[in-house]
């Protein structure tokens, strides 16, 4: 066979010479390996030289055993690549072509051969490179030719991890190749110049690819030859020596390999682009508390940025040799999007680790960390099927497509239509709304306001910027996806509490499907959702603050507990009672538990104070002020079997399965204590859904009296039956294999019929997807507010005013100055009694313009018509009356203080600042960079 | 014992289950009609030969506008809302809008022509006006006044019956009056010949009074409207006259029924003879005769019906008629003018059901109280007022004061004529919904 190989090689009859150089630098991990493969090549290079830069270990004696010291150069410590590889070639004899190596890189015997073949296809072809796969795994792609994008990154071309089956060994032209094993061709290293020793370590080998393609020559990628790379610089495996490149280098290779190479026109382009993606990026490593990398980032921007005329130099230098314009080569280059596409695959990467712990075996990823061992070589093994590898994987995807069949009818409607009833008002129509209730002191609400946007409006804000046209996603997300996303803060929270994985997603499951059985979801209960979904981040932090008493435990805690409680403030007054029980247990925590109900506090925010001196208002969640179940002999079996009330929840039997199972978790003696724990943690909820039943409030400036939602509660309810069944559920092995069966029945029993019932009902009624019709569409663009009057003589008639289309998700919380709801109150008294002009004038002297009755009572109506200054006006269906108050005069607003906007953006930088004050510090290992390239 | 306390959990989530079952909880308090004060009052004076008003108030007023309906002019001498006043306005429709919290505005109109006396109180904006006892003959024309108190249009619908069931009138659906407009539609119009017709005004729209100017062979009238239909009736009380009396009732069910008429005299209840039992067929109108001794003394009836039903009683003078129409029985405060186009009040009856106490006072223009009389109605009489202790020098009105037990009260002018008006509570307060703040619905 080897023969009928080496007859096809045309290149055969006249062998071109190759000189090969190979650079080492304590590289004695890997050569034994290297010079192995080296010495088993089919074809060798016609001549050797090895280029040492400082090795302390015993590479060289490794490489002068191999090679002999005559064929030794040394370079001072410090030496790049570049300059290494320049070195050895400078002391080689005259050679048809140049074959660059290093030590890291072990080849297949037929490299060369291979690399020759490719090589010698065509006249124009000046660089070769091997299809280079991972060392130790050998069968991952490493790289198969090289580019870069405009943003200066590495790009290979490949997926992460992609393993090697053959699907990219057809030879093809690329920018450029690795310089481990990378064949030149002599006359066109000459010519350009060989490697940028100005790119002592990174991005030499694209610079030199870029400069041979503008000189008119192809490099090519030849995948019949293999090498196998440890990268061992990239990974951290050799260690760094003085003398080194800087850790910044990598980020300076990037923008200067870019500046000194695009098309002189575009240059002031990607010198601002690079600018301003440096000054992002920066920005971003200080978030994630990575503060070294940020300061690479600014070094990297001076050093190369802010050094304009060392680019104009190294530019005017290269024209000597372009002979190809770029628009020729521009094939070689990434789409534009591809960097956006690297973001997409980061967000993904970050959603596959939150249900990745439940992987039996990773495989499809580049190992980053491991011995580094040459020897540890990994087999290709048979796989179990995905759903041992992966179950809470596959249960995530259950209760996602559960999530959207039971949503079947709100994903899409009529143009204009918008996911809204129950609590759920209309999202706005774009970010900004929600950010402007934070940042600005007056609000474009009916009545106008003045008062402190909702905290839940920044947090929504945030979430909703990438969007910003479609803030209506964001709460379609949390709304219609709030069972699975409850099901992964769930199943985190599950690992802290046990290590039986099959128990873990079984709880984990029941409990994200207890959101939808309470009833927030129907019912649109956006605050009830979100705080569910919270709630086990915020046992989970709560745990690990017992474990590790730090502040930044607690400000993590106080931030999850302000999160939660944005939405839903009930969490926290019942996260207070909690810690402060805590603390009375454990004193040690109680700085820890200070810092994070003084940090939760502080992040509500002023909204939160405002809501403080009304505490009832604690109830009142985001959203519309629905009233709950109040109190009953049906009600109190409800709360007691986990139902909140209201439509869309669960049948109570389902509930009464856990409540069976939790007093049954009370029996083994050997879980009692923990067991204990958790029925407190759940009476806890009980005792607050029981307080709440007894609550009624009423929104600021008065009105109807509302039962309040218990729906929080009641989770913490649910959780704490849940978590004390898990910790119980072992000591149920030890008994009869019977008794077993129907417990493991009854225990699955609950998710299963709560998903059957899930499915079956749906999440929509009173939730739904329609245009909003708080007012007639005519009235939503016409002046001013409307005054929209609802009731009959004998019940009561409600007013309420709104402007334009009326309230969107965040502005339901606000309320107008003191005083005016209740002029408003007075003056429609005044007019469904004996109305006068002046009451009329009243109302036009608050900006309300229109009174829109969509299904009041004839005798209510013909009051109103009696007004005067009350001109009747059309409407938009039967049954409904509008009237336009005929006064000229302009209504103002009051204008919001600036103080407000102040504090509203100081507001929002403490968010900031507290977020990355808790993420963790990112130290670079000190050997972690290093050279890539001894 | 260790296993007693593992129950301890259970057991206080039974007992926590067991506070919501039988403690009650905040619920919503329940709602009804209140008493709100009445800022501003309208009302409207129809015009007519040789008219004149009288306008007072329970409590001064903060402003008054008076106008003329045809070209919207002020009346500088009723403008002050603080003092009672009066004003020859002959044919001239007035408006009148008073505002003043509490001020409760009143106004009358009445005329002396031709040996008949006029005098009705001018009516305010209505919901629902039944007329009983009209007629559209050449004889006996009946003209409905309608006077739209606002600015903004107003729509009415009419109904009409007679005797034998309800009449199929002509452009009786959407009656419009442009704003500020007094429009007179005579039953000639709409249901023409017609000897007896009952009216149902149902205002659609807009604020708007209703009136009807009655024109008899032995008399005008004005005629105010008579309560809704409903199964217990007042009518009256009838000041003492000897002249022939015709009640007329109209039953506007799809049910035939029957009535009982008690009368309500000085000494107490009895049944008139005849008046057991009156057929009301369905639909249609019924007149029946009082009995001639009925009119001897100061009576009020009380009717009871099995099917809704309003009524009015007409008195046929030797020179004049006199009718007075179903009214509520009421509370509070009503004002009856001493004079009302040189006509004096020459009768002023009470009369309770279940007994009032009734204080009179005899004020001046300003509001001066310069006579009192305290008078207790016992239950089921009418009791006719003294009035030459009440009316005394210097007293141009009479404040009528019943603020517990209802009442029922009738004043009589007599001049040339006589007529008699329904005496009806001042609108000081109206009775609305409870309004109060609600939440954005979708």
């Amino acid at each position: 066979m080897e023969d009928v190989e080496e007859q096809v090689r045309p290149w055969r009859s006249s062998p071109p010479s190759v000189g090969a150089v190979l650079v080492t630098h304590d590289g004695a991990r890997w050569l034994p390996k290297v010079l192995d493969s080296f010495a088993a090549l089919t074809y060798g290079p016609t001549a050797w030289r090895v280029v040492d830069v400082a090795s302390t270990d015993e590479g060289a004696a490794m490489v002068r055993a191999a090679f002999g010291a005559e064929r030794i150069t040394y370079a001072p410590s410090g030496t790049g690549f570049s300059a290494a590889a320049r070195v050895g070639v400078d002391a080689l004899p005259p050679t048809d072509w140049i074959w660059l190596l290093h030590d890291d890189a072990v080849l297949e015997p037929g490299s060369l051969a291979a690399l020759l073949d490719e090589a010698t296809s065509a006249p124009d072809v000046a660089v070769v490179g091997p299809k280079i796969r991972e060392w130790p795994s050998l069968r991952r792609l490493v790289e198969v030719g090289l580019s870069i994008t405009s943003t200066g990154a590495r790009e290979t071309g490949l997926e992460p991890g992609e393993p090697d089956a053959g699907q990219h060994d057809a030879p093809r032209d690329v920018l450029a190749v690795n310089t481990a094993g990378m064949l030149v061709r002599r006359d066109v290293w000459d010519e350009i110049g060989g490697l940028d020793e100005g790119l002592p370590l990174f991005g030499d080998d694209l610079d030199l690819g870029w400069r041979v393609a503008l000189a008119g020559y192809r490099t090519r990628t030849a995948p019949a030859a293999v090498a196998f790379h440890a990268e061992a610089s990239r990974r951290g495996v050799r260690p760094h020596r003085a003398g080194d490149p800087p850790a910044w280098e990598r980020r300076r290779a990037a923008l200067r390999t870019l500046l000194v190479n695009v098309p002189g026109r575009r240059v002031p382009w990607t010198w601002t682009r690079l600018l301003v993606g440096s000054l992002l990026r920066f920005l971003g490593f200080l978030v994630a508390r990575d503060a070294e990398s940020a300061g690479d980032e600014l070094l990297a921007v001076r050093s190369v940025l802010l050094r304009p005329g060392e680019v104009r130099r190294v530019r005017r230098e290269r024209a000597a040799v372009r002979r190809v314009p770029h628009r020729e080569i521009a094939h070689l280059f990434p789409p534009f999007w591809l960097p956006y596409r690297h973001g997409w695959d980061a967000f993904r990467d970050l959603v596959a680790g939150l249900v990745r712990p439940e992987t039996v075996e990773s495989v499809g990823r580049r190992s980053t960390s491991g011995s580094g061992d040459p020897d540890d070589t990994d087999e290709l093994v048979e796989l179990p099927p995905l759903w041992q590898r992966r179950p809470w994987l596959l249960t995530v995807l259950a209760l996602t497509a559960g999530s959207v069949l039971a949503a079947r009818d709100l994903w899409t409607g009529a143009q204009g239509a918008v996911l809204l009833g129950g609590a759920l008002p209309p999202a706005p129509t774009d970010a900004g709304q929600w950010w402007g209730l934070v940042l600005t002191g007056a609000h474009d609400v009916g009545l106008g306001s003045t008062t402190f946007g909702p905290t839940f409006a920044l947090l929504l804000a945030v979430v909703a910027t990438p969007v910003w046209g479609s803030p209506g996603v964001v709460v379609s997300v949390l709304v219609l996806l709030g069972v699975p996303l409850a099901g992964l803060a769930a199943h985190r929270l599950g690992r802290m509490l046990t290590p039986r994985r099959g128990l873990r997603i079984v709880w984990a499951g029941t409990y994200a499907l207890s959101v939808a059985a309470i009833g927030p979801v129907a019912q649109g209960r956006i605050g009830t959702i979100v705080a569910l979904v919270v709630l086990p981040i915020v046992v989970n932090t709560a745990l690990q603050l017992i474990e590790q008493a730090s502040w930044q435990v607690g400000l993590r805690l106080g931030i999850w507990i302000a999160v939660g409680a944005a939405f839903a403030p009930v969490l926290l007054a019942m996260s207070t009672v909690a810690l402060v029980g805590l603390v009375l247990l454990e004193r040690r925590l109680l700085r820890p538990v200070a810092v994070a109900l003084v940090a939760a506090v502080l992040l509500l925010g002023p909204w939160a104070v405002q809501r403080a001196l009304r505490p009832r208002l604690l109830w009142w969640e985001a959203g519309l002020p629905v009233p709950g179940q109040g109190t009953g002999v049906h009600e109190a079996i409800s709360l007691l079997l986990g139902r909140a009330g209201g439509p869309g929840q669960a049948p109570l039997w389902l509930g009464a399965v856990i409540v069976l199972l939790a007093v049954l978790a009370l029996v083994p003696r050997p879980t009692r204590t923990v067991v204990t724990v958790c029925w407190s943690a759940a009476l806890l909820g009980l005792a607050f859904a029981v307080l709440g039943s007894f609550v009624a409030f009423t929104v600021p400036g008065g009105g109807e009296s509302i039962s309040a939602w218990v729906g929080v509660p009641v989770g913490v309810w649910v959780l704490g039956l849940l978590t004390a069944i898990l910790m119980a559920a072992p000591e149920a092995a030890g008994r009869a294999r019977p008794v077993v069966a129907a417990l493991a029945a009854a225990a699955l029993l609950v998710p299963l019929g709560t998903a059957t019932w899930w499915l079956a009902r749906g999440v929509d009624d009173p939730l739904a997807r329609e245009r909003p019709t708080v007012v007639p569409a005519f009235l939503t663009e016409s002046p001013g507010d409307t005054l929209v009057v609802r009731g009959t003589l004998a019940d009561g008639v409600d007013v309420t005013v709104v402007r334009g289309a009326g309230p969107t998700l965040g502005s339901e919380a606000l309320f107008p100055a003191q005083g005016r709801r209740e002029e408003v109150v007075e003056a429609a008294q005044a007019i469904v009694s004996s109305g006068a002009s002046a009451d009329v004038r009243r109302l036009g002297d608050l900006g309300i313009r229109s009174v829109y009755a969509p299904d009041v009572d004839p005798d209510v109506e013909q009051r109103i018509d009696a007004a005067p200054l009350l001109e009747q006006s059309g409407s938009d269906r039967p049954g409904s009356r509008v009237w336009t108050v005929a006064v000229d005069d302009p209504a103002v607003d009051g204008a919001g203080a600036p103080w407000r906007a102040v504090v509203g953006t100081a507001h929002a930088l403490l968010w900031a600042g507290a977020v990355v004050a808790t993420a963790p510090v990112r130290r670079r290992q000190g050997d972690r960079v290093a050279q890539e390239r001894p | 014992m260790r296993r007693a306390l593992t129950a301890v959990p259970v057991l206080v989530a039974l007992l926590l289950a067991t506070l919501v079952a039988v403690v009650p909880g905040g619920e919503r308090e329940p709602r009804g009609p209140v008493d709100v004060p009445v800022e501003v009052t309208s009302y409207a004076c129809p015009g007519g030969p040789g008219r004149s008003v009288v306008l007072g108030q329970v409590e001064p007023g903060d402003e008054a506008q008076v106008v003329r309906g045809d070209d919207a002019e002020p009346v500088e001498e009723l403008l002050d809302p603080r003092v009672a006043r009066s004003a020859d306005t002959g044919r001239a429709d007035l408006l009148v809008r008073q505002s003043g919290a509490g001020s409760g505005a009143v106004g009358h109109t009445g005329a002396r022509r031709g040996g008949t006396l006029v005098v009705q109180r001018c009516p305010g904006i209505v919901d629902e006006a039944w007329f009983v006892d009209l007629a559209s003959t050449s004889s006996h024309d009946s003209v409905l006044v309608l006077s739209n108190l606002s600015a903004a249009t107003a729509v009415v619908d009419l109904a009409l019956w007679g005797p034998d069931g309800e009449v199929e009138g002509v452009g009786t659906s959407g009656v419009v009056v442009e704003p500020g407009e007094v429009r007179r539609l005579p039953m000639t119009e709409l249901a023409a010949g017609e000897e007896t017709l009952a009216l149902r005004v149902d205002r659609e729209r807009g604020a708007v009074a209703a009136v009807v100017e009655d024109t008899a062979p032995r008399g005008r009238e004005l005629l105010a409207a008579a309560r809704v239909p409903g199964r217990s009736l007042g009518i009256g009380p009838l000041p003492a006259a000897g002249e022939d009396r015709v009640l007329t009732l109209v039953n506007p069910t799809d049910t035939s029924g029957r009535a009982r008429v008690d009368a309500l005299g000085p000494d107490g209840l009895f049944v008139p003879e005849g008046l057991d039992e009156i057929e009301l067929p369905s639909g249609s109108v019924t007149s029946v005769a009082l009995p001639e001794g009925l009119g001897e003394e100061p009576v009020s009836l009380a009717i009871d019906s099995d099917v809704p039903v309003t009524g009015a009683v007409r008195t046929a003078g030797s020179g004049d008629v006199d009718v007075v129409g179903a009214a509520d029985a009421w509370s509070g405060d009503a004002l009856v003018p001493s004079t009302v186009a040189g006509a004096p009040l020459s009768d002023l009856v009470v009369a309770s059901v279940d007994g009032a106490a009734v204080t009179l006072q005899g004020r001046s223009g300003d509001g001066e109280v310069l006579a009192t009389q305290e008078l207790d109605v016992a239950g089921g009489t009418s009791v006719e007022v003294a009035l030459e202790e009440l009316v005394v020098d210097g007293v141009v009105e009479v404040l009528v004061r019943s603020p517990d037990g209802l009442l029922a009260a009738t004043a009589t002018f007599s001049r040339d004529g006589r007529a008699s008006v329904s005496v009806l509570p001042a609108p000081v307060t109206a009775l609305g919904p409870d309004v109060r703040w609600g939440r954005p619905r979708q």
